[in-house]
């Protein structure tokens, strides 16, 4: 809304995107003991994190099968801390065993049980991966997990990853045309070195419920990723008004065994993103 | 056997050689990350007893931690090699245990609703009468992890190696 005050035109109560922390960039901390689940949360609080991403198979006790205690436990430690839930990421197992191949009915069921489980805890939006095969030609758990996310009231937003290309993912949004539906692109897929042009980034805005911010390394402020356009994909979000979640996913080579300092990394691309806010 | 010395070497050879195409990153890279992720670096022989119907077997027993980047079912799990101070521990005698529950390696394929997490440690015991004299034993640990994929990449197998002293319990 624009207010006119004295010669000037002042942009009011224009939403601003969220940015958080997916902690899936603490996998290095958390995997060695260093922090746990909960330290994690805390600290995206610590460095000015608005929401936070979690990770079903990375983040949730008892996966996949987690006890409500632990659900709402959870649910509370953020909600405490005023932060949102961003999203909620799910992974679609296509094996449960060497020996066993997930149906397409098994995979539906673990979208269902993601989208509860995204409910308990009050995320807005869960992110399955049905890949290689989003085509719904060969693969209808999307189609057919959509009106169980639209009973829920949770929307479902696939993710572009390196190295898919965003063309498939737009045929998709217009394949399906429901707000129940879209995408969470992650800058992986506009990697320097894979020549995706960053408009493709800019089309895939109209369909983003949540964007994962990749770094590999640690950015200055006036500096950029080695790796992925990250300047020009913050500004690319910015000039579109995008007013949804961003969550910095930090991901530097040798991640999760090394000595990678997670923490350091966070604070350093959030301050980043904040930037373009 | 996959998580054999020599089935390791075949594989890494194999890798080497560009006959793979299941490396996220160079071969040895990958398996010496998720070697570090399966062990944490270190490990303590925990002196243990199991019931196993009559019989109580005496041994020893060591915590090792999932060595991808998120869970999966412990069905997953292909073979796995144990050393210690170079004398392998039979297979057949191999016990996982996941939150008190307890297969046999030999059978973990089967096992689709017991998962290995990433937060959530996998218990190993195997059955060893005599006492391990201490302090500390060379324990070396393969492990090879079925993964059904990573996005787009063809990633089929996934091969963790730890070789450390383990403290003696």
């Amino acid at each position: 809304m624009m207010l006119r005050i004295g010669k000037e035109e002042v942009v009011m109560n224009q939403a601003k995107m969220k940015v958080g922390v997916s902690l899936h960039s603490y996998l290095t901390d958390i995997r060695n003991h260093a922090l746990t689940i909960e330290d994690a949360i805390r600290h995206v609080k610590a460095c000015g994190g608005e929401c936070v991403e979690l990770v079903d198979a990375e983040h949730i006790l008892g996966y996949p099968r987690p006890s409500l205690s632990e659900l709402f436990r959870l649910r509370e430690l953020i909600e405490s801390l005023g932060l949102k839930l961003a999203n909620y990421s799910q992974y679609t197992e296509r094996e449960y065993s060497a020996d066993y191949k997930c149906t397409e009915d098994d995979m539906v069921d673990q979208v269902r049980e993601s989208i509860l489980v995204a409910h308990v805890l009050g995320a807005p939006i869960v992110r399955p991966t049905p890949f290689p095969y989003i085509d719904p030609a060969v693969n209808r758990v999307l189609e057919r997990s959509i009106p169980i996310a639209e009973k829920y009231g949770v929307q479902l937003a696939v993710e572009i990853h390196s190295p898919m290309k965003p063309d498939r993912f737009l045929a998709l949004m217009e394949r399906f045309d429901t707000p129940s539906l879209g995408l969470v692109p992650d800058f992986s897929a506009w990697y320097r070195k894979g020549g995706v042009p960053i408009e493709t980034f800019k089309e895939c805005l109209r369909y983003a419920r949540h964007v994962h911010g990749k770094a590999t390394a640690a950015i200055p402020l006036d500096g950029d990723d080695p790796n992925i356009p990250y300047r020009a994909l913050c500004s690319a979000l910015k000039e579109s008004s995008y007013a949804g979640t961003i969550v910095v996913e930090f991901e530097p080579p040798g991640f999760g065994a090394s000595d990678v300092d997670s923490k350091k990394g966070v604070e350093s691309v959030l301050s980043y993103i904040r930037q373009f806010r | 056997m996959v998580a054999s010395k020599s089935g390791f070497g075949e594989w890494i050879a194999a890798g080497m050689r560009g006959q793979r195409e299941d490396a996220l990153v160079g071969i040895e890279t990958m398996a010496k990350t998720f070697g570090v992720s399966l062990m944490h670096g270190k490990a303590e022989l925990k002196r243990t007893s199991i019931r196993v119907g009559e019989k109580i077997l005496d041994g020893y027993s060591f915590s090792m931690y999932q060595p991808w980047y998120k869970a999966a079912p412990l069905g997953m799990l292909l073979d796995m090699e144990i050393s210690l101070d170079g004398a392998v521990v039979p297979r057949e005698d191999i016990f996982l245990i996941k939150g008190g529950q307890r297969f046999r390696l030999l059978d973990a394929r089967t096992v689709r609703d017991v998962w290995w997490n990433v937060i959530e440690e996998l218990q190993v015991f195997f059955p060893w009468p005599q006492r391990l004299d201490g302090p500390t034993c060379r324990l070396e640990v393969r492990l090879a992890e079925r993964i059904a994929e990573y996005y787009e990449f063809p990633l089929d197998m996934l091969i963790a190696s730890a070789s450390l002293f383990g403290a003696v319990g």
